[in-house]
């Protein structure tokens, strides 16, 4: 039983929307993106350093994350982890093709020591490691490797991006890196790396939580130094499909389709993202005559990225035609898209690690005037069936013939390239 | 080098948290708290459900009852969450009001309906295989046997309903109106298995899953806490320290306190698998003869009241927690006692017995090398090896 299209009376929702959110671009080049939340006396802090992977050499941004948390110039090893957890606070870092993000949290009356850490690991990161560490985190990503390789097509979604992709200079770019590519990365390399990406003019701060922006713009202020050149926009090319056509030998049935994704805060991304969302629901199960289960995922940049739709599926040439037929007039439902927005928009505002995740994603999509309207930005988007325009300027990128296609069963039934 | 607070700012000690208080409602079996949280319009109820009718055997049912309940309609996108406790259970849902609301009578109309459905688990990765070999150790009961168990629970069954939503709800309790028919002689559950060193082979994994119980007698519940944290809570820990940041021998390891002894969980290739236990005998050892730091000390007190504060700050694990003390301040006692502990320094710099360990590993396992090793290099560590092959 599915109860949807409950949205007659939502003038209270007003009320649960916190509406007061901070936005500027501080000396430093930093952007920062603040909304206050004092429920507790914590804050959550999300730190995103974006770089042009196209040449850096594969596997370097990881390993660096890996070293961020090892020794700097004025922080011996482990002490970043030590000096946090003593302040009642803790930091993640996850690395993809073209960003590195820090997640911390902090008790409030703490900040002010979250803020001189990520200083130091900004700007003297370089005279801190060491060849034993260097060593040690290249055993431990060898490790990350193989716990990958564990869980059942653990690697899956970033073979595919790499390969679908192959011929595009950022996204088809290594994460993990590979064994060789640990071992040739040079701690010059790093250092390379980091100084000169991990600078504040990359980076954008996302807070939530018991802050107040002033002090917090003047710590910062008084941190990063002044950065007097006018940051250049990387130009990266558009992202496009380059059908590529793979056979995989293996016991599970699995059709995989790999299409370019349109750019993050589109209409079309929200089109898109409403499209990949049905065809997980009940109801296209149902319209495909061979499936057993349908995943789908995406990643979408400004300069777009890419989605993919994976079918488990006894009749691969079948469910491709069907599928063919499902992208011409695709079935959405979107009173169900609508109730979805709405129950994620509740809970994510909730929590400050929530709140940085919604902030996070109103930055892809409004200009800096709107920042305001963030959080009901996720309430509304698309409360009506979009219109005629919205549907042709994400149709485009839907183009099951032009996608790439990886088969995963006991015959090549495509004649693709084996993986 | 510079001296480190040279750089950073002294940080500030952490407050102790205060608790909300409940609006609290009370009848002869059933109780409700209400906590108000404005932040949006999320709801999560919590009822639990505990009985002084419980046998030794009561987590067998676990399973079937999770089975069951899987088996129930989800309502809108509600997320829900069964949590087995010694004297009962505990039924969470969460999502938007009108969608709990449905989705907890749906649960009651099962509970009511008094089925309970098959054990099977399914079993396929590294860690369900592992875990599930090591919950197996229990005869289970028959499902006859398991019927009158669940029949017997609900005959002096109270129930206490733990929820946040921004205005008060009307909720009703569960009422059954179950017949016992026969009662279920209370069974010993033995003694625990004799060996020490349990090993299943998989040779399909590619790394092997270990699990090593490590019991400390002589310390209190609360005092177990903080050596399980010291251990294995992130990653400077002594453990991850000295397994993943000295050694390279593992991606992760960590350790959580079980209620009766400090479970030490990690995953390693073959290759390292003796290496990994050594240096986890070696930890052990070395913080058994120095006992915790200052440091240390101080650290977990951080950690225990940033974890209070996620806790306040998350309304599923607000209920949760809020629930499982049996009046409304319970929590803001648990919290005081913890704390003194960590500030009288009981532990601080005194030698600890050593643990007694237990070991559990499942994956591509070499019996010879694993016997060999313990002969030349693991003193006793994996003393009896039982093989079980599936």
């Amino acid at each position: 039983m599915v109860h949807i299209g409950r949205f007659e009376n939502d003038e209270h929702l007003g009320a649960y929307s916190h509406k007061v959110i901070h936005w500027a671009v501080l000396s430093s080049g930093i952007t920062l993106i603040v909304a206050p939340n004092d429920h507790v006396p914590m804050v959550s802090v999300d730190i995103i350093y974006e770089f042009d992977p196209s040449e850096i050499p594969d596997g370097v941004p990881h390993l660096t994350e890996h070293l961020l948390f090892e020794s700097t110039k004025h922080l011996e090893n482990g002490e970043v982890d030590r000096l946090l957890r003593l302040a009642g606070g803790r930091s993640t870092a996850s690395t993809t093709w073209d960003r590195i993000v820090i997640s911390d949290t902090i008790a409030s009356s703490n900040l002010n020591t979250l803020l001189h850490i990520e200083a130091e690991r900004s700007q003297h990161l370089c005279e801190g490691i060491t060849i034993e560490e260097l060593e040690n985190q290249r055993a431990v990503i060898a490790q990350e490797l193989l716990s990958m390789t564990v869980r059942t097509n653990g690697d899956l979604a970033d073979r595919l991006r790499r390969r679908s992709f192959a011929v595009h200079p950022v996204i088809s770019k290594e994460v993990m890196g590979q064994i060789y590519d640990l071992e040739s990365a040079t701690k010059e390399d790093i250092c390379l790396f980091a100084q000169h990406w991990l600078q504040p003019h990359h980076a954008t701060w996302v807070i939530s939580g018991a802050v107040d922006v002033e002090t917090l713009t003047t710590a910062l202020n008084r941190l990063f130094p002044t950065h007097s050149e006018t940051l250049q926009d990387v130009a990266i090319v558009d992202v496009q499909n380059e059908g590529h056509r793979w056979f995989e030998q293996s016991a599970e049935d699995r059709l995989t389709v790999v299409f370019a994704a349109p750019p993050a805060g589109s209409v079309a991304e929200g089109v898109s993202d409403a499209m990949l969302y049905s065809l997980t629901q009940p109801v296209s199960l149902s319209f495909f005559t061979r499936v057993d289960t349908i995943q789908t995922w995406s990643e979408n940049r400004r300069y777009g990225g890419w989605m993919a739709v994976s079918f488990n599926t006894d009749s691969p040439e079948q469910t491709l035609r069907e599928f063919q037929a499902w992208v011409e007039t695709p079935r959405v439902d979107w009173a169900q898209w609508n109730y979805r927005q709405r129950h994620l928009t509740a809970k994510y505002q909730i929590t400050n690690e929530g709140r940085v995740l919604l902030l996070k994603a109103c930055n892809f999509a409004l200009d800096h005037s709107s920042w305001s309207k963030c959080f009901d930005w996720h309430l509304n988007r698309f409360e009506v069936v979009p219109s005629q325009t919205d549907w042709a300027g994400a149709k485009h990128f839907w183009n099951v013939s032009e996608s790439s296609i990886l088969w995963q069963g006991s015959d090549n039934v495509f004649g693709g390239d084996v993986w | 080098m510079v001296t480190l607070f040279a750089v950073v700012p002294t940080f500030v000690p952490l407050d102790v948290p205060n608790i909300p208080n409940p609006v609290v409602y009370r009848e002869e079996q059933y109780e409700r708290w209400w906590y108000e949280d404005t932040r949006s319009e999320w709801v999560v109820i919590e009822d639990c459900w505990s009985s002084p009718q419980i046998l030794s055997t009561w987590d067998t049912l676990e399973p079937s009852i999770r089975q069951l309940l899987l088996t129930t309609s989800i309502v809108g996108m509600v997320s829900s969450d069964l949590d087995w406790t010694s004297d009962g259970f505990c039924l969470r849902t969460q999502g938007l009001e009108v969608d709990v609301l449905s989705q907890r009578e749906e649960y009651f109309e099962i509970l009511k309906a008094g089925t309970i459905g098959s054990a099977d688990t399914m079993v396929d990765t590294l860690d369900r295989v592992h875990y599930a070999w090591m919950a197996n150790e229990a005869i289970p009961p028959t499902n006859f046997q398991r019927r009158r168990m669940w029949d017997m629970f609900w005959d002096g069954a109270r129930q206490r309903t733990v929820y946040t939503s921004s205005e008060p709800l009307s909720l009703g309790f569960l009422d059954t109106d179950r017949k016992v028919l026969l009662s279920l002689k209370e069974r010993d559950r033995g003694p625990k298995s004799v060996a020490i060193c349990n090993t299943l082979v998989r040779p399909e994994f590619p790394q092997i899953a270990v699990t090593i119980e490590a019991q400390y007698k002589d310390l209190s519940i609360s005092e177990m806490r903080v050596v399980s944290s010291i251990l294995g809570d992130g990653v400077r820990s002594r453990l991850s320290q000295r397994l993943r940041e000295d050694l390279g021998l593992v991606y992760s390891i960590g350790s959580r306190f079980t209620g009766d002894s400090v479970e030490i969980n990690y995953t390693v290739s073959p290759v390292h698998l003796v290496d990994s236990l050594i240096a986890v005998r070696d930890v052990l050892t070395v913080f058994s003869e120095t006992g915790p730091s200052a440091k240390e000390m101080n650290t977990v007190r951080s950690m225990f009241l940033l974890r209070q504060y996620e806790v306040l700050e998350d309304p599923a694990s607000f209920v949760r927690m809020a629930g499982r003390f049996s009046t409304p301040n319970g929590w803001g006692g648990y919290i005081a006692r913890t704390v003194q502990v960590l500030e009288v320094d009981t532990l601080t710099d005194k030698p600890l017995d050593l643990p007694s360990l237990r070991i559990w590993m499942t994956g591509p396992l070499n019996h010879s090398e694993v016997i060999t090793s313990e002969s030349s290099h693991l003193m006793g560590l994996c003393s009896v090896v039982g093989a079980h092959t599936n």
